[in-house]
């Protein structure tokens, strides 16, 4: 896992399972109301886009190249 | 009368707790009743057969095959190549170990009974063999090569699954000098599948082909064979072959049983239940077979995760993992997946008695379950509509 910069993880490397427990983990740990964000590939972003968009998670993503996403997934400050 | 038939198949070392909670957990189904509603099936090959002689382990099958719903199978070419005396395993279990004629006369015909039994009333004409050992350190891979010829033989379409070890079963250029060429089997199954014209697939996890360098390049499309493996051996995302597990076919592995109940039903996916049973970092058993059961349970599989035998070493004080140890700590996987729909995590709580250990504080989202528990988790319909229920050991 490489840092994109200071707070924005590179997880484009990972396959889809270790990526769905990492996020998972990070998230257990993240403070309510906080938000981490990560690049993904194509593969990557079509596989967290459902688990990640229910309550207390809400996640937008943003193609910024060909294969390559920038997401954000915030965790709900109401829980 | 029809009834709900279970089928265990093991080829490694079935060890005397292995037996006894199996025992046990088969007694919870009241087999000895007039009308008992199960038939079990086992098939044993492998290291698994010295459990019949061993003192500490044969009296426990003596106990179990008393019972005429338990019914076994031992690879009778594998007891004459381990030198395991026949006629003294027949005079021990000779009411329950089947030995007919038939099975007698034809090394191969262990596999075509364990196709034959396992196929009987299945919906699709299909099987699938998950491979988790890699080729010639493990003897698996000869076994998972005779189920595969078995089904071709029987005109059944077959799929293998490679995982953990078990993609590098694949690898090409294979010239073991002098045991079976486990590469050359799979290309003359898919020759002959292809004679046949039935499908045989090979899928492997592409996590584990990255880990063991048969990947060295991003990949965008779902199936891609690696310069380093046979023709037709695909690698794909776990979720590819998680996809097959949500279709009713029976899949077997080396050490893994199927539950089938009565009346035949098409309209759930099959369960899946995990048995963690190494400790927690020495190998990849543990984080592979978490793994796949968190895959399965983002399909909407029904998934249960139990720990047991030493796997219950993986939940035990605090695991104080850091980034540079560049391992994922097993306690906070299960705290941070516990919110998983169809994910459940469950604790044998006479192996951890056994070891004299006791259940993390820190671990919140677990159930200590003993024996009858397990039973009814692993063994019993506890869903309408479910027809089958797949066990694996990790």
């Amino acid at each position: 896992m490489k840092m994109a910069n200071f707070e924005t993880y590179d997880f484009s490397d990972l396959t889809c399972t270790n990526l769905m427990i990492k996020l998972k983990i990070l998230l257990k740990k993240l403070p309510k109301g906080e938000k981490i964000k990560f690049f993904t590939n194509r593969e990557q972003y079509d596989n967290i886009k459902k688990p990640f968009a229910k309550d207390p998670y809400k996640i937008q993503g943003e193609q910024v190249e060909d294969n390559r996403y920038f997401v954000a997934i915030f965790k709900n400050s109401k829980r | 009368m029809t009834k709900n038939r279970i089928f265990f198949l093991f080829f490694n070392n079935l060890s005397r707790e292995r037996l006894q909670w199996l025992k046990t957990i088969l007694n919870q189904l009241n087999i000895q009743q007039k009308s008992p509603q199960y038939e079990i099936t086992f098939f044993l090959g492998g290291e698994s057969l010295y459990s019949l002689l061993d003192k500490r382990t044969s009296h426990l099958w003596s106990k179990m095959l008393h019972n005429s719903q338990i019914k076994l199978y031992p690879d009778h070419n594998e007891l004459r190549i381990l030198g395991l005396p026949s006629d003294l395993i027949l005079e021990k279990f000779s009411d329950s170990i089947e030995f007919s004629p038939k099975y007698l006369g034809n090394s191969s015909s262990f596999w075509d009974l364990i196709i034959e039994n396992v196929m009987k009333e299945q919906f699709d004409s299909r099987i699938g063999l998950l491979q988790n050992d890699g080729p010639y350190m493990h003897r698996t891979s000869v076994y998972t090569v005779r189920l595969l010829n078995a089904a071709i033989n029987r005109d059944i379409n077959t799929e293998f699954y490679g995982y953990l070890d078990g993609v590098h079963i694949g690898h090409k250029g294979q010239k073991p000098s002098e045991f079976e060429n486990i590469s050359q089997s799979l290309l003359n199954i898919k020759h002959k599948a292809n004679d046949k014209n039935l499908e045989f697939s090979m899928y492997s996890c592409s996590r584990c082909g990255i880990a063991r360098g048969y990947i060295r390049s991003p990949q965008t499309k779902d199936f891609y064979v690696s310069d380093d493996t046979i023709p037709h051996f695909n690698f794909c995302n776990l979720n590819k072959i998680i996809d097959q597990f949500e279709k009713q076919h029976p899949i077997l592995a080396s050490n893994s049983a199927i539950v089938l109940f009565d009346p035949q039903k098409n309209d759930l996916r099959p369960e899946l239940t995990i048995f963690i049973t190494n400790s927690p970092y020495a190998s990849e058993w543990t984080f592979g077979g978490i793994s796949f059961a968190i895959a399965s349970a983002t399909h909407n599989i029904n998934t249960q995760i139990i720990f047991i035998e030493n796997g219950v070493y993986g939940l035990i004080g605090e695991h104080q993992i850091g980034e540079k140890e560049k391992i994922f700590n097993l306690q906070d996987i299960i705290e941070a997946t516990a919110d998983l729909e169809n994910l459940k995590f469950f604790l044998h709580a006479p192996s951890l008695e056994k070891r004299n250990v006791i259940l993390s504080k820190m671990l919140k989202n677990i159930s200590l379950i003993n024996n009858e528990d397990l039973a009814t988790i692993v063994l019993k319909n506890n869903r309408k509509g479910l027809y089958h229920k797949r066990i694996i050991f990790f």
